[in-house]
């Protein structure tokens, strides 16, 4: 008796490192699979906060919460209904060593104790086919097939992680000027340069505030959007909403330089900024900007890039403003080509600026703005019967102008008398902007 | 020939049952399945039901069962004037030491193999005759009891032919049969082995692997074996399941409540009444005795399969759509089988 007894203890041990094993397992299948949502949640609400509004984010991040706790709990109920006891291992046993239920018909014997002449024999046959039931042969695997799950989606958060840190630097950021332009000032670049720019700009972490792809999407993070304002002055709630707060920490983890409402990739900005705190006249004359692009947006015009990004991008301090206005100019120069339009003197581009010659001149102690004249073409207007030159007719070299198919659609009367477009005072660094632009011909 | 050890009996009851088989295959041709049956219900303690077209062997399987095991054998072969006292016994006036008194004389129930011959031959009263012995192994005759001598296996059979002059058995004798075998024709080979040994100068017999006076003790010492082996609480719910299944579903006579197993729609179609619980008990005392074939002390799902159909197609009553669309009720058993796989674990 005492040998029928040893036996069982012997089964009986092994059915509870089998157990124990199998519940391992199982308590791990349900961890990686758990931590794998809440790792691919959290990847895609860092992609959501640096992408998309503090409105869109917070349903986002909302609708996550509520998917992640469906997730656990769904987590735990599987759990459960996973759980193994020594029956449930028995069962197993049986089932993956072949032993005829043997296991199971021994576990019952032992919860229900009841007269068995034949237990023994029963110990016995499971005793000998021991090597069936191992728990390495049971259960051989330690390690869930799910933990590969959970390092693809750790590989997934540490990819955009990284290319969130490091944008991708666009390969020729001159490029996209034009079409960032002809977006501020309404002037119909080529779609090519447009697309090409926004292809270029969203990669990088949206930092191409100029391309319209990425724009689009950015929401009240836009600067110049009619929504930022109304954010500010009004509608607190967002940010100090929990998912406003948790947008905006993302933003400040990958852009601590960042005001709090724009997301770092409308900023290009960590190759110019420095100077988040800006000055006073600064932020006047971005306000002003915004303001002048408000009015513009009344009549449908798209508005440029302006605020306190553009005034931040003025201050800059780790890349000298110089350098990207001799960049600028740079490329301007060779974009240049020929005739521009009615604006300067004929095709010299320098007679856009009030201040001739400010382009060099501009440096930490140069002006912060330049005065725009463009207005030789709104000089045509003003001859009676005489349509303005604008942009997107093609001029002669001589300055003959020639109306493009459906250039006239471009520029509502109303808006080429608009007086805010030549009166603002435009922030210097659009001075090279400008200047290509009014030098680029229709056709480019 | 005892076995001292659990170890030892398990293999005793296959030595012992190999060589039954080998003593019946010996002398029975083919029938291999319809044997194993045979034998699996009487270790198992019941009662076996042959239908078989005549000339097929089924009276000399019990007497060959019988030699075998050595064993007390009598036939009663049933007609329509065939009365209860032929089969229990009667009492007679006898004549003892110069005083007459009434004697009982015991009929050939009193034996401990039975052959009733074409039982649906004989009136019910006769019929019901049998019901007290078969299942309470003990029969009255005048208002006195007297207990049949273990084991006491009935085997009776049934003609499917001639049935002008019958009387079917009704469902609860019919109930109380462990397995229903039925035996087909044999196939050419086996009908060639048939009339070739049959035909001879000698005619086989088999040879008793027990000694008389033993006999009973060890039969009966099997028996209890078999009731020994184990059962797992996870097939007890799918005999029990399977015997449930049998049950149409809108028969007022069917438990309400919620089932393991949906009830097939040919069950609810074709049958009037299901199995009985004595279909669950044969369900697992016939797994039990194919456990100890195959050496185990515990039943299997296939266990339960594979008697599934001799205990349970007698025990279903079929409705009339059934008997006019010629539905077996093996046919039906297989369904409810079918059905019973997603229960296993």
């Amino acid at each position: 008796m005492a040998a029928i007894t040893l036996g069982v203890a012997e089964v009986e041990e092994r059915l509870r490192t089998l157990r124990r094993r199998l519940n391992v397992l199982t308590l791990q299948h349900g961890m990686y699979l758990s931590l794998s949502a809440v790792v691919l949640a959290a990847t895609l609400l860092f992609i959501a906060a640096l992408r998309v509004s503090p409105q869109t984010f917070a349903v986002a991040a909302w609708g996550g919460g509520v998917v992640g706790a469906g997730i656990a709990l769904g987590g735990l109920l599987w759990a459960r209904r996973r759980w193994v006891d020594i029956s449930k291992a028995a069962l197993l046993a049986d089932h993956r060593g072949q032993l005829a239920d043997r296991l199971a018909t021994l576990v019952d014997l032992r919860a229900r104790p009841r007269t068995a002449r034949l237990a023994p024999v029963l110990v016995g046959q499971i005793l000998a086919l021991g090597s069936r039931w191992q728990p390495s042969h049971v259960a051989p695997r330690r390690i869930p097939r799910s933990l590969y799950v959970l390092i693809a989606t750790l590989l997934c958060l540490a990819a955009t992680l990284y290319l969130a840190r490091h944008p991708r630097t666009p390969s020729a950021p001159t490029q996209t000027a034009p079409a960032t332009v002809a977006q501020a000032t309404g002037v119909h670049a080529p779609a090519s340069a447009a697309r090409q720019g926004g292809q270029q700009a969203a990669p990088s972490g949206g930092v191409q505030a100029t391309a319209p792809d990425a724009v689009s999407d950015s929401g009240a993070g836009q600067a110049g959007a009619p929504s930022l304002p109304d954010e500010r002055e009004g509608g607190e709630a967002p940010t100090r909403s929990l998912p406003g707060r948790l947008q905006q920490a993302i933003r400040h983890a990958f852009n601590p330089e960042a005001p709090d409402d724009t997301p770092p990739r409308l900023a290009q900005s960590e190759i110019t900024s420095g100077d988040s705190g800006g000055g006073k006249s600064d932020r006047d004359s971005g306000d002003r900007n915004r303001g002048a692009n408000a009015a513009h947006n009344e009549h449908g015009i798209p508005e440029p890039e302006s605020g306190r990004n553009t005034t931040e991008q003025t201050h800059s301090s780790h890349s000298p403003f110089g350098e990207t206005a001799t960049q600028n100019r740079d490329a301007a120069a060779q974009t240049f080509q020929g005739a521009s339009p009615a604006a300067g003197s004929g095709s010299n581009p320098e007679g856009l600026l009030a201040a001739p010659g400010g382009g060099p001149a501009l440096g930490e102690d140069g002006p912060k703005t330049f005065k725009l004249t463009i207005t030789s073409f709104l000089r045509g207007a003003e001859q009676p019967g005489q349509s303005p030159a604008r942009p997107g007719k093609q001029m002669s070299a001589g300055g003959a102008s020639r109306t493009a198919p459906g250039a006239d659609a471009a520029l509502s009367d109303r808006q080429m008398n608009d007086a805010a477009l030549r009166k603002a005072e435009i922030p210097a660094e659009y001075e090279d902007i400008v200047r290509r632009v009014y030098s680029l011909r229709a056709d480019q | 020939m005892s076995a001292d050890t659990p170890q030892r009996a398990v293999q005793d009851f296959q030595r012992v049952f190999e060589q039954l088989c080998e003593q019946l295959h010996a002398v029975i041709v083919g029938h291999r399945e319809m044997l194993d049956n045979i034998l699996i219900a009487f270790f198992a303690g019941g009662h076996v039901l042959i239908e078989g077209v005549p000339g097929t062997g089924k009276t000399l399987i019990v007497r060959t069962l019988a030699e075998a095991l050595n064993l007390s054998f009598s036939r009663i072969q049933f007609t329509v004037d065939l009365m209860p006292a032929d089969i229990t016994g009667t009492r007679m006036v006898a004549d003892q030491d110069g005083r007459r008194e009434f004697t009982f004389v015991p009929g050939p129930v009193f034996s401990h193999v039975l052959l009733a011959d074409e039982i649906n031959r004989a009136t019910p009263k006769t019929q019901a005759a049998l019901l007290e012995a078969m299942a309470e192994l003990q029969v009255t005759v005048a208002g006195t009891t007297y207990q049949l001598e273990p084991p006491f296996f009935v085997l009776a059979t049934l003609n499917p032919i001639e049935m002008e002059g019958t009387y079917p058995l009704p469902e609860a004798q019919l109930d109380r049969f462990f397995f229903k075998v039925v035996l087909t024709y044999p196939d050419h080979g086996d009908m060639r082995r048939i009339i070739g040994t049959t035909t001879g100068a000698g005619l086989p017999h088999g040879k008793p692997i027990f000694a008389r006076e033993a006999a009973p003790a060890r039969v009966e010492a099997l028996r209890a074996l078999v009731r020994d082996v184990l059962v797992a609480p996870h097939l007890e719910e799918y005999a029990a399941a399977v015997v449930r299944a049998t049950m149409p579903a809108d028969s007022k006579f069917t438990p309400p409540g919620a089932t393991l197993l949906a009830v097939d729609e040919s069950v609810t179609r074709y049958v009037s009444f299901g199995s009985s619980p004595r279909g669950g008990q044969a369900l697992l005392l016939g797994a039990k005795v194919r456990a100890l074939l195959d050496g185990r002390v515990n039943i299997t799902y296939n266990d339960i399969d594979q008697v599934a159909i001799p205990a349970l197609n007698h025990r279903l009553v079929l409705n009339f759509a059934a008997v006019a669309e010629g539905i077996d009720p093996r046919y039906l058993v297989e369904r409810v089988l079918h059905g019973a796989k997603r229960l296993r674990r």
